[in-house]
């Protein structure tokens, strides 16, 4: 059975039709890479994805239950959502806001104990960023930042991770530690759904591309079959190609 | 260092020493001083007589009022400030302050003409802070989402045309209404009667009861409405809960004492600062806050030389004024202005 399944979800916003009947199903233990032009309903559909947002028609099923059916913290149990860029207006340590990924483990007026200390040290040492437990959110760089909604969703246990353009602030250096650290994630059995405009590293990374184009999904399956160069034109109006090189898959644009 | 269970006992406890010790002076404090021996014979019970009389009948009300009324106003503060995800937010920001200052002056200005007397200000300052929730609710969230833009802006717009209202009402009263009008809308608790306090109480503690339990989810909140609901929080319910609860608070601070400003501004912020935004220990730690911060400032507003009583309001002002300028320059970075 799929971890998480997507059937005929269909969404408008103000009257716009977003998406048009999308069919995925995510397995557990893989990548899957979602790509599409700006504004082609990308963050929507993992928002749908996430239980975040009612689709207009179709189903979502977390394994054999409706999503929708779900409490909410039973959903946030299992599937962890790492947004674009979250402002925070409060001087919270990191340390403070990665303990936030434990919420939906503790009760109302629970306490985090000291093993979900230990999750979160956990957590910060795995993205490399225990340095920074103790400063105050404020203070850090947007990739720094980022590098903290990663380590909360790390903290939250969850077994689907969902994220949003996870390196988009990151510098080079941490960008290939994520590209590793999201293989061993799904080498540990977790879902990864990634939505990159990065196409070459996230290819590198994923084991399955699906492209979003016109509210569908045009094609799903592995990269080198999905990024073609008709493919490319089609969704983003662009000549180029993937090509595989020494360093990993890499898209080149054709002039 | 994250907060633990043991560490906020501590601050909390230091907290509620220091209200202790600001309720002890205040009760001792005033027109006639009372030796420390005679204020604790009194509350003991040991003392009876004049001094006994002055700590029961005077004081004791009146520290009981301003501590209530610091405590709801603070811990109000901190919830808006947290549901509006804004930390200039303050009590008065969603219009509750317009609607039940409406109420109150309309009793001030038209109450001699209508034969009301001053005693119905309270209820009808109430009534007032009620009418503009249930007002703020309709319009800003009709199709159930209460958006935070859409909430400040018909507080900013209410306050607004609820300040031009009480403007027409206050020309066309007499010169001792207006000065009544003037005084009440300073915010003042010279006005101490155990009844009003008790009201005070009851919203307070009610509202505290509603809130502390939701502390946890204030936090998740802080990181966006989609965080927190991916956290496991909903959203909107802890929102409309909270903003009702505190609104209530705010009501009855409100329609006792006027417009008492700064105290759930900066008695929010300060602590903030010093003790970090967790609002599991933030929210009991802006009551416990609130109150020894307001009345210290009534002891001070009534031990003013040559007997003269300045208004609590005017004393918040002028304390929190400058104190606020200074935290702000001092901390801009931390304070995310």
């Amino acid at each position: 059975m799929s971890s998480l399944t997507l059937s005929n979800v269909a969404l408008s916003l103000g009257g716009t039709p977003i998406l048009r009947g999308i069919d995925l199903a995510f397995e557990a233990g893989e990548v899957v890479l979602l790509a599409g032009r700006n504004g082609a309903g990308k963050t929507t559909l993992l928002r749908i994805a996430a239980g975040l947002l009612a689709p207009d028609s179709g189903n979502v099923s977390l394994g054999p239950d409706a999503i929708a059916a779900l409490p909410r913290r039973a959903v946030a149990k299992r599937i962890a959502l790492v947004p674009q860029d979250t402002a925070v207006p409060f001087p919270y340590t990191v340390n403070e806001l990665v303990l936030m990924g434990r919420a939906p483990h503790l009760g109302l007026l629970g306490f985090e104990s000291r093993a979900d200390r230990r999750l979160v040290g956990d957590a910060l040492a795995r993205l490399g960023i225990a340095e920074l437990a103790e400063r105050s959110i404020l203070d850090l760089s947007g990739g720094e930042r980022q590098l903290v909604a990663l380590a909360r969703a790390l903290a939250q246990e969850a077994s689907i991770l969902l994220l949003d353009e996870p390196t988009a602030h990151l510098d080079l250096a941490r960008r290939l530690e994520l590209q590793t650290l999201l293989r061993e994630l799904a080498g540990e059995g977790r879902t990864l759904v990634l939505v990159s405009h990065d196409l070459g590293p996230a290819a590198a990374v994923a084991d399955r591309v699906a492209l979003l184009a016109d509210g569908v999904i045009h094609a799903v399956g592995p990269a080198e079959t999905v990024l073609r160069p008709e493919a490319l034109r089609a969704t983003f109006g662009i000549e180029a190609r993937l090509v595989l090189t020494e360093a990993g898959p890499a898209i080149l644009a054709d002039r | 260092m994250s907060l633990t269970p043991g560490r906020a006992a501590l601050n909390l406890s230091a907290l509620a020493a220091l209200m202790c010790f600001a309720a002890f002076l205040g009760i001792a404090l005033g027109p006639s001083g009372l030796a420390p021996a005679e204020v604790w014979g009194a509350l003991s019970g040991e003392l009876e007589g004049a001094a006994a009389d002055i700590v029961w009948r005077v004081r004791v009300p009146r520290v009981g009022l301003a501590a209530a009324v610091g405590a709801a106003l603070a811990t109000a503060g901190a919830l808006f400030q947290a549901l509006l995800r804004n930390p200039l937010a303050d009590p008065y920001i969603l219009g509750v302050s317009g609607g039940a200052a409406l109420g109150g002056v309309a009793v001030l200005a038209l109450g001699p003409m209508l034969g009301i007397g001053y005693a119905a200000v309270p209820p009808a300052a109430f009534v007032g802070a009620i009418a503009t929730i249930l007002g703020l609710l309709a319009v800003a969230g009709p199709r159930g989402r209460l958006s935070s833009t859409t909430l400040l802006l018909t507080g900013v717009v209410f306050n607004a045309f609820a300040s031009a209202v009480i403007v027409f009402l206050a020309s066309l009263s007499g010169f001792s209404e207006g000065a009544s009008i003037f005084l009440w809308l300073i915010g003042s608790i010279s006005d101490a009667r155990v009844d009003v306090a008790g009201w005070v109480v009851f919203f307070l503690l009610g509202g505290l009861a509603c809130a502390l339990p939701l502390a946890r989810s204030l936090d998740l909140l802080a990181l966006g409405e989609e965080n927190a609901a991916a956290l496991g929080v909903d959203a909107e319910r802890v929102k409309r809960l909270l903003l009702v609860a505190a609104s209530l608070m705010v009501g009855a601070a409100v329609a006792v004492a006027g417009l008492v400003g700064f105290v759930g501004l900066v008695v929010p912020h300060l602590l903030r600062l010093v003790l970090g935004p967790d609002h599991r220990q933030l929210l009991p730690a802006a009551a416990l806050g609130g109150a020894a911060f307001l009345v210290i400032c009534d002891t001070i507003a009534r031990s003013m030389p040559g007997g003269m009583e300045l208004p609590v309001g005017a004393i918040t002002a002028l304390a929190g004024g400058p104190f606020f300028l200074w935290l702000l320059r001092r901390s801009s970075r931390e304070l995310a202005l």
